[in-house]
């Protein structure tokens, strides 16, 4: 075969491959020129009739045509399926903004999520978690914290009566004396205790039970300014970095010096508004020194070590948080408040 | 508290320019809270003090009456002006609010001059009301009508100045072991403080008569362990009558209702030193004596307020030789008090036991001023000063009287002051600080006590007044709220190193609140109290021990008058409530204790018993597009109870049909271990439902997760998985309907082999190509050999011991 029909022939065989629109007629082509009894295989086999000095260079010629039809036809069989598969994934095309399937999605409530917090920060900084009863004696929820019967400042807890000497806790405090009971006396303590406590109040910005966390730390070295340090930690990683700290001089019969903590209005940075009255701080809890009789009471001895202690209320440090205005949503659990934590 | 700045001024300057919330604001941070900053002027514009001075019918209307009163114009002329009144109280002479015209009330109200009934008014006269002055702080009879000033009074003056309406108010929220500033005394002391000033006490001096008090009265003390002192004064020939306006004024301004001027003096020297009076009509005191002593059981006295009152054994009282003339330290009695026809008056200033009082207070429903200061203590040192303070006031405001000469009192030695004994060092290894010594001496001497040193140790003598001041505490406490709380460094312990932990229980708590939040269920938190009525909804037996609750001897309501022995009562209130709300698909837990009692009545404190329960409603999960919703079922509730328990390592538990009165008793299942029932869980009785208002099935569980702590603790064991390949196996099976899937399971897992690692029903079928009577369940068995790769054989013949033992207790192969 001559050059020039060889040429033909590879022209031929590229021009089929371009008229080709299906992958089937692509396939039809191959088989007519390329298959075992394809136009172009007909001619390698027919070499062996040529002399033997001509057939590599007739060879090269035919294989030359060979490789150019089988590449024309890949081209062409690798566009028609990209075209295929990019009409096959138009196809498959869904709304993409029809909602996803939820996983069944329960809450925790707000209170239950800020007792958390609360104990997470002070577990990592060593304190062990305790507890105690909410039905309390006399002799735990007031005397071993310096408040002997008749104590004016008893007047501060309006008390559920069980009987003369029971009742329900006023706050978590006796699990301070508890803690320190169990221990051996003079060893250090670091313990916080969150639970519910009660009281003889009812109204719009009172609930009758509601919830506290105590924190005590007993040790040789333990300084008032050990305790400003670490609610300050504290009240900052609750409230952000940001946020001041206000120590008023206060009273308790459990500490000395005493202190109330107010934090700059976590609504106005301290400018001044409706939920601070206007005043840029708010009250966010009480602490002090423990005084000296507290540790006397419950076994301790004044001089050989010092401590300090807090307590605050869950409830407040959550309305804070979220920005609840109603402490009586805690308590109505409608689904629609607790959906939101 | 409340006390205005005038009088505080009279002792301490005070700077009046100075922003007032600025100084309460110091006062506040500095440990003496100020509640509140206010004044008692309402806007008072433009009224003036006249005086009536001739009063003539209205020629036109019968209740009117036309008044000349003689005032000043704004200017300062001497002007008549006429005013027209319907008053019924208005006499010729009287000196009375005159509002002028354009004049502002206490309501905002402009009066502006006109006609009645055609005769020109240039104004209005004004009651208390229209001044803006609370009825409760004046008299009854100048409560109503035209307020009358006292003849003394000048005309033309503005009521404002009169009245001293522009004094401040400050009202103090005072912590109690500040016993001393419960007097304008102590106060003016601690702004003296704070202003760097020192405040000085008023002038006492007593001119007394030619005679003697002795053989007039006689005092005795018999139960001297309740009244450290008790000291009288006697004074004759006194005018009782009001008192004058300035004292009145100040009284008002702290919020007590003036009287007379011997009342009035009781009280203005009570809230001056802080040392609680009375006064006696002497003439009413059988016996001219007076006793303290214990009242006997029963004892009845009618107090100032016109009540009966009975007391009993424990109250202390003031007696006369018959019977008693007061409530020590309380309130006095009615028969000897002071009225307008007393002229000789008995003046008491005692020192009474804090708690005594306090009880006594308590058991008659009875605070006043005078217990309240007593509870917190009373400075021993001042009840002379008192006495001879509350003569003198007697004696400027009715130079008539005369004072007995000399005191008739039981009175102990005056008490050694109290010495505080300290280093430097001490206070600021306590405080963290670096206070030098310097500045801890001109504290403490700024705040009156008295300090020296020796060798390094500081002793301080402690005012008589701060009896709370005992210890090196509370020096600490002086040094560092005057130093400043803020001028302490912030530091953290440096302390060993622990590790943080929570007990067991509280870890649960937490990991079974989590879990049940991921099942999709949120959290409640209700009150721990209830009614037994709420359990006698539930159907509950009157013989449950859930009837034994724990009783609350004052509850908050008579709706809660128990601590709860159950947590469904709240649960159950709480979806009602979301209902209503019209919440309808509801997935709720509590975690909480309910309170058993160890005996009734209460003797010790009782168990409380961490429990949780849930509740669920409506739709199983929320609408969606791509699949149909459900109602939740049984199903649910026993997957969610399943999921935890394992999470709990809870280890095998059975399973038995409850008996719990309020589910639903073929709908409803226990969960126990040894016997012992940790779960309860089901549908709501549909009688329950019912009376609950429940529009839809609902399904409760309760778990006892105390009893689940009691159990050994469960742990992750691994095991080794097996390399190699495994055989499944599917058995439809046709069971009698009543037979339970736990049944034929259970023949599955005995006679499936060693190799059978696994088996679940995957489908429960009833109805058409089943045999009425009859259900079908498909099982997957799956069988694995830890030793080597299973052929069929092995498997085939389990399966058919399966079969055979499935044939033998009624099973057939479908």
């Amino acid at each position: 075969m001559t050059q020039e029909e060889l040429q033909a022939l590879q022209s031929e065989a590229i021009a089929q491959v371009e008229q080709a629109t299906t992958i089937q007629a692509v396939q039809g082509v191959r088989v007519t020129y390329l298959g075992k009894k394809g136009k172009v295989t007909s001619l390698l086999k027919g070499l062996g009739k040529l002399p033997k000095e001509e057939r590599p260079a007739a060879g090269a010629k035919i294989n030359e045509v060979r490789v150019a039809v089988e590449k024309v036809l890949q081209d062409k069989q690798t566009a028609l399926e990209e075209a295929a598969l990019a009409a096959k994934l138009q196809e498959e095309q869904i709304d993409i903004t029809l909602p996803g399937r939820k996983a069944p999605q329960g809450h925790i409530h707000p209170l239950t999520k800020v007792n958390e917090l609360i104990q997470d920060f002070f577990m990592k900084m060593g304190y062990t978690v305790e507890e105690g009863p909410e039905i309390e004696t006399d002799y735990f929820n007031f005397e071993c914290l310096n408040l002997p019967k008749e104590h004016p400042a008893r007047d501060m807890q309006d008390s559920f009566y069980i009987t003369d000497n029971i009742l329900l806790r006023t706050h978590t405090s006796p699990v301070q004396a508890r803690t320190l009971q169990k221990h051996e006396p003079n060893s250090p303590v670091r313990m916080i205790a969150p639970g519910k406590v009660y009281r003889w109040d009812y109204d719009a910005t009172h609930s009758p039970v509601f919830h506290q966390v105590e924190g005590l730390i007993v040790d040789k070295d333990i300084t008032f300014a050990d305790l400003k340090g670490t609610l300050e930690l504290f009240l900052r990683h609750i409230f952000g970095e940001e946020t001041k700290l206000r120590f008023r001089t206060s009273y308790f019969p459990f500490t000395e010096p005493s202190a109330e903590v107010d934090i700059s209005c976590v609504m106005c940075g301290g400018e001044g508004c409706r939920v601070c009255s206007h005043t840029g701080w708010l009250e966010i809890l009480g602490c002090g020194m423990v005084h000296p009789n507290v540790l006397k009471l419950n076994g301790y001895d004044p001089d050989k070590v010092q401590g300090f202690a807090f307590g605050m209320g869950v409830e407040r440090i959550a309305m804070l948080l979220y920005g609840i205005g109603d402490l009586r949503l805690f308590f109505e659990d409608d689904v629609r408040f607790l959906q939101q934590f | 508290m409340k006390v205005g700045l005038h009088w505080v001024n009279e002792y301490v300057p005070v700077d009046m320019n100075r922003h007032p919330q600025e100084l309460a604001d110091i006062l506040t941070k500095k440990g003496i809270p100020v509640e509140a900053v206010t004044t008692p002027n309402k806007g008072l514009k433009k009224i003036y003090t006249g005086k009536i001075v001739e009063i003539t019918k209205h020629p036109d209307a019968d209740k009117l009456q036309v008044c000349q009163v003689s005032c000043l114009s704004e200017e300062g002329e001497p002007i008549t002006k006429q005013i027209i009144t319907a008053a019924t109280n208005v006499r010729v002479g009287q000196i009375v609010p005159v509002a002028y015209h354009k004049s502002r009330l206490a309501d905002g109200t402009i009066i502006k001059k006109g006609k009645l009934r055609g005769l020109p008014s240039e104004g209005m006269f004004c009651s208390v009301d229209e001044m803006g002055i609370p009825r409760e702080l004046v008299l009854p009879e100048e409560a109503d009508g035209i307020y009358i000033f006292p003849a003394d009074t000048p005309i033309g003056k503005d009521v404002k100045d009169v009245l001293d309406l522009e004094d401040t108010v400050y009202e103090f929220e005072l912590t109690a072991n500040r016993a001393d500033c419960f007097s304008v005394v102590g106060l003016s002391r601690e702004f003296a403080v704070m202003t760097d000033q020192k405040a000085s006490l008023p002038a006492i001096s007593v001119v007394e008569s030619d005679e003697s008090i002795d053989g007039k009265l006689q005092v005795s003390v018999e139960a001297n362990d309740l009244c450290s002192r008790f000291s009288t004064r006697l004074v004759k020939g006194v005018k009782v009558a009001p008192s004058p306006l300035w004292m009145q004024n100040r009284l008002r301004h702290a919020g007590i209702r003036p009287i007379n001027n011997v009342v009035d003096i009781t009280n203005y020297v009570m809230l001056e030193l802080g040392q609680p009076m009375h006064a006696y009509d002497y003439d009413h005191l059988h016996g001219q004596q007076l006793t303290v002593r214990k009242a006997s059981d029963k004892e009845v006295i009618k107090t100032l307020d016109d009540t009966e009152r009975t007391l009993d054994s424990d109250m202390l009282v003031v007696a006369d030789s018959d019977r008693a003339v007061g409530v020590a330290g309380v309130m006095g009695g009615y028969d000897s008090e002071v009225t307008k026809d007393t002229t000789n008056v008995v003046f008491e200033a005692a020192v009474f036991n804090a708690a005594s009082v306090r009880k006594t207070a308590r058991r008659l429903g009875l605070r006043s001023e005078a217990s309240g200061r007593f509870e917190r203590g009373v400075n021993f040192a001042f009840s002379g000063l008192a006495l001879d303070r509350a003569v003198q006031l007697l004696q400027m405001i009715c130079p008539d009287c005369h004072v007995l000469t000399g005191l008739v009192e039981v009175a102990p030695k005056e008490e050694a002051k109290r010495i505080v004994s300290f280093t430097a060092d001490q206070i600021n290894a306590y405080l963290g600080t670096d206070i030098p010594e310097q500045t801890m001496v001109d504290i403490l001497t700024k705040l009156e006590f008295i300090v020296g040193i020796d060798k390094g140790t500081m002793e301080a003598a402690v005012p008589s007044w701060r009896q709370d001041v005992t210890g090196m505490p509370d020096i600490a406490e002086e040094i560092s709220r005057i130093y400043g709380y803020d001028n302490i460094p912030s530091t953290t312990p440096t302390a060993n190193l622990y590790s943080g932990s929570m007990s067991r229980q509280m870890q649960m708590t937490r990991q079974v609140k989590h879990a049940l939040a991921d099942a999709g269920l949120s959290e409640i938190i209700t009150f721990s109290f209830m009614h037994t009525n709420s359990l006698k909804k539930l159907l509950i037996p009157e013989s449950d021990s859930r009837y034994r609750a724990v009783p609350i001897l004052n509850p908050i309501t008579e709706e809660f008058p128990y601590m709860r022995t159950s947590l469904v009562p709240g649960m159950l209130d709480t979806a009602c409530k979301n209902e209503a709300q019209k919440n309808y698909d509801l997935k709720l837990f509590e975690v909480a204790s309910v309170y058993e009692p160890k005996a009734l009545p209460v003797t010790e404190q009782p168990n409380e018993h961490i429990m949780a329960c849930g509740f669920l409603s409506g739709n199983q999960a929320d609408l969606q597009w791509s699949e149909p919703v459900r109602s939740v079922d049984f199903y649910d509730v026993k997957g969610i109870v399943d999921t935890l328990l394992a999470g709990l390592f809870v280890p095998t538990y059975t399973i038995q049909r409850s008996q719990v009165s309020y589910l639903h008793p073929g709908v409803s299942a226990d969960y126990l271990v040894d016997g012992k029932v940790i779960a309860s869980f089901g549908e709501l009785h549909p009688k329950v439902a019912k009376t609950h208002g429940f529009t839809q099935k609902a399904y409760l569980f309760e778990i006892d997760l105390a009893a689940i702590l009691n159990l050994p603790l469960g742990y992750i064991h691994y095991q080794e998985v097996s390399k190699f390949p495994g055989m499944v196996r599917d058995l439809a099976i046709v069971a009698p309907k009543s037979m339970s899937s736990a049944e034929i399971e259970n023949v599955i897992r005995t006679h499936g082999g060693q190799y059978l690692t696994n088996t679940f029903v995957f489908d429960v079928y009833e109805g058409e190509h089943v045999a009425e009577g009859y259900k079908s369940l498909a099982y997957k068995l799956s069988f694995r050999s830890n030793e080597g790769t299973l052929v069929d054989e092995e498997v085939e013949g389990a399966v058919k011991a399966v079969v055979d033992a499935l044939a033998d207790i009624g099973c057939q192969l479908r």
